[in-house]
């Protein structure tokens, strides 16, 4: 879909449900619709909901920026940890590695 | 003419791809010139308890290092102080297998991998060598830390295996192989000498030099608890990962008379007389233990089949006493197959739980019918030039309790009867003071107070000076025969000297009446044969006709325990034969002869070799043997009551050797290569766009 050719009304609809959806522990909504909407907010020729958009995007930036330092550190720290933890954390993993302690 | 000319081109052009396809067209693939496989199926492997991991593991892609040849002590000197290629991997003699030589290897940090090359031929035997510990089984024993007996100390200040290194029991950080493929060590030899041997003064070979990749990758590590948890978890999620397994397999037990249950068994009725069935080494296929197992084993199977052949006179005998023959299986780690046995008999399910709507079923059995215990531990070099010479041991603490004493010293007067009797056996009590040598017999004694003894070949320290090690072969024991029995062998006359004694003592205890039996002598020597040395042997491959042919090879057998699925052939084999002698042939033919359900009094086994189809009836079944550590819910791994051995999956061991040029030059190779691509790319690019220019080419050319 091109942006571009939309009528701004819709630009509006569209990047409001991709920050509404983020809000459901979906990161990826706010990273696509901070990179995707960035020309709009902040480089495209003003119009009235140009304000709006732009407002969205930084949340959503903030927001996809937040998570993903806190899934990184989270990852760090498991790992880190992993067998320290013992049984909690090979309850929490999904694939256990082999031959790793 | 032109016509012809194209026929002879169209048949030379066949006889062409026919003569490719005759040729091997298949290829060399580039890895096969570059690496040569050598021998790699005896790998060290890990194992776990609830508290440690024993053994060894290599990285998940494999170890390499510049191999290094290590006859003697300066070889080792060498590559620590000298040696600039590092990491090295160690190809040692026997000789060199020791911890103190692993330990400087592991602390070095100079050490890939280590390969033990043992041949066959020109055997370099160290003087002594046990892989176990001073005091094997200490913890699990009666005798151990806590149990606060006075004797609890005894085996730290006596050793009774002071040849113990503890080496089965310590990790490792690299992969030790061994190998005893003769064109695999000739390899290895070869290639060392021609690239890697360093000059007359010690200066080091430049590259390229030999190096050896050694593959031994496992999926456990910690303990019991850590791997069997993730092995639980892993299945939940349906990615079923062996990180490990238990220890386990089955005891073989059979009675001399059917145990029935529509009849009470009296109390302080049932003789046992045991066995173990297993040993162990480091390594992965092999195993031989021929005087820790083999021994006590063969000599309680020829008495079974001695006393079995008087069961006339058995059966019309009036007094109530029964003799149960069992091997136990696992008893190296921590009496596994005993303790289970035991955990079933107070569980008052042994051998199986009662069923109701059953008519013919076995009777239940438990630790108040057990009238006494007799072991056969390490028998094998009590072998002395006039006859042999064995030692009985008793349990110094339930002996203290004047009737278990005075039944104790009826069984040991019965068998010093007999001994006496057959001229040239002597049994010799050992010292009454000193407590059990290692034997199944104490996880009986852990829970109940029965009279017994041990028959081995030591007094104190052991005489095995191999124990629990690659090297307690028939070598260890003396054993002789080539082929199928020969005469001149004295060993396995030994074992029926022995076995003919216990058969004796046990007929009097079973009828009231005395006779000396003899065991079958070639008996003896067919099965020391096939365990020791053919395991092919045609004795079991008479017994095991039903069995695949690629489980019988023409090595010892292995006596390692094993895990489920693991190496069951031994114990398939040892169960037929037991069968065998202690059961009578009855007239059913192939499709009749089936047991219904494990519970019967009798199991039915039929040989289609022996007699053109015998049907065997024998009250010889087995029962599972593994720890009840693994099946007791919430079991607490570090309580140390059970045995907790699990062995840890992997995917494969394999070892290859190849020629390594330097870093530089394959650092060289590597760019020569990309920027060759490069090049192309860059010049197919410029053709491409200049072809009109190059190939003076204005239009594409007409179709012709």
């Amino acid at each position: 879909m091109c942006l571009a050719k939309l009528p701004n009304e819709r630009k509006l609809t569209l990047c409001r449900k991709y920050y509404m959806a983020g809000f459901a522990f979906l990161p990826f909504m706010w990273a696509i619709n901070a990179i995707w909407f960035l020309n709009e907010a902040f480089w495209a020729p003003p119009y009235p909901e140009q304000k709006q958009i732009r407002r969205y995007v930084i949340v959503s930036g903030v927001g996809a920026l937040l998570w993903l330092v806190g899934l990184i550190s989270w990852v760090v720290v498991f790992q880190q940890n992993r067998s320290v933890w013992g049984a909690t954390a090979d309850y929490m993993s999904f694939i256990i590695p082999k031959g790793v302690p | 003419m032109a016509a012809v000319v194209s026929c002879v081109n169209r048949l030379l052009a066949h006889i062409f791809v026919l003569l490719v396809v005759l040729m091997d067209v298949n290829g060399n693939r580039v890895k096969h010139k570059i690496y040569e496989d050598i021998q790699g199926d005896m790998a060290c492997f890990k194992r776990f308890n609830g508290t440690q991991e024993i053994g060894c593991t290599s990285k998940f892609s494999g170890n390499i290092g510049v191999v290094h040849v290590v006859e003697s002590k300066e070889d080792l000197v060498w590559v620590y102080q000298r040696g600039p290629h590092q990491p090295y991997v160690l190809a040692i003699t026997p000789r060199f297998l020791t911890s103190e030589v692993l330990k400087e290897a592991q602390n070095s940090g100079k050490v890939s991998g280590v390969v033990v090359m043992v041949e066959e031929n020109k055997l370099d035997l160290p003087g002594g060598f046990s892989g176990e510990t001073h005091c094997p089984n200490h913890e699990l024993g009666l005798y151990n830390d806590s149990s606060q007996s006075e004797y609890s100390g005894y085996c730290w200040k006596e050793p009774w295996n002071p040849n113990g290194t503890s080496l089965l029991y310590m990790s490792w950080s690299f992969p030790i192989f061994l190998i005893d493929n003769e064109t695999s060590i000739n390899n290895i030899r070869d290639y060392y000498k021609t690239f890697n041997e360093p000059g007359t003064d010690g200066e080091p070979r430049s590259w390229p030099l030999c190096c050896m990749e050694l593959k031994s990758n496992m999926f456990g590590t910690t303990n019991t608890e850590v791997c069997m948890r993730r092995r639980t978890i892993a299945t939940s999620v349906f990615q079923p990962v062996n990180f490990c397994d238990p220890l386990s397999d089955y005891n073989i037990w059979g009675s001399v008379k059917p145990m029935n249950s529509s009849e009470v068994t009296p109390e302080k009725s049932v003789i046992i007389v045991a066995a173990r069935m297993d040993a162990a080494t480091m390594f992965d296929n092999i195993s031989p233990g021929a005087n820790s197992a083999i021994s006590g084993m063969v000599t309680l199977l020829a008495a079974a089949g001695a006393l079995y052949n008087l069961k006339d006179d058995i059966m019309k005998s009036e007094v109530e006493k029964n003799v149960l023959f069992v091997l136990y299986q696992g008893e190296t780690w921590g009496y596994i197959g005993s303790s289970r046995m035991v955990w079933n008999m107070e569980k008052g399910d042994f051998p199986f739980k009662h069923q109701e709507d059953e008519t013919d079923q076995i009777s239940q059995m438990n630790l108040t019918h057990i009238d006494s215990f007799i072991e056969l531990a390490q028998v094998g070099q009590g072998m002395t030039p006039v006859g042999s010479h064995l030692f009985l041991h008793t349990d110094p603490i339930s002996n203290v309790d004047p009737e278990i004493g005075n039944e104790t010293d009826t069984l040991l007067n019965l068998l010093e009867k007999y001994a006496n009797s057959s001229g040239n056996v002597k049994f010799e009590r050992a010292n009454g003071d000193a407590p059990l040598p290692p034997a199944s017999f104490q996880s009986f004694l852990k829970r109940v107070n029965i009279s017994g003894v041990v028959i081995t070949d030591h007094r104190d320290e052991f005489k095995n000076s191999y124990y629990e090690s690659i090297f307690d072969d028939y070598r260890n024991v003396k054993y002789t025969s080539e082929n199928e029995s020969q005469e001149t062998d004295m060993y396995h006359k030994h074992i029926s000297r022995v076995a003919g004694v216990l058969a004796s003592a046990l007929y009097t205890r079973l009828t009231g009446n005395s006779k000396v039996i003899k065991a079958d002598e070639k008996l003896t020597d067919d099965l020391l044969y096939c365990y020791m040395k053919n395991f092919s042997c045609q004795m079991f491959r008479d017994y095991g006709d039903r069995l695949p042919r690629d489980l019988f090879s023409d090595k010892p057998a292995k006596m390692y325990v094993s895990v489920k699925g693991g190496e069951g052939s031994r114990t398939t084999l040892t169960h037929l034969v037991f069968a065998k002698l202690l059961g009578e042939k009855v007239e059913l033919n192939e499709t009749k002869c089936k047991t219904e359900s494990l519970n019967q009094v009798h199991q039915l086994y039929y040989f289609a070799s022996l007699n053109n189809g015998t049907c065997v009836m024998s009250t010889v079944r087995k029962t599972e043997a593994m720890s009840p550590a693994f099946l007791i819910k919430d079991y607490n791994w570090q309580s140390g009551e059970y045995s907790t051995w699990t062995e840890s999956g992997w995917q494969l061991t394999k070892a290859m050797i190849f020629l390594k040029p330097s870093v530089a030059e394959e650092v060289g190779l590597v760019c020569g290569g990309i920027a060759s691509l490069l090049l192309s790319l860059a010049l197919v690019y410029f053709m491409n766009s200049r072809a009109d220019l190059l190939f003076g080419l204005t239009t594409p050319p007409a179709p012709c």
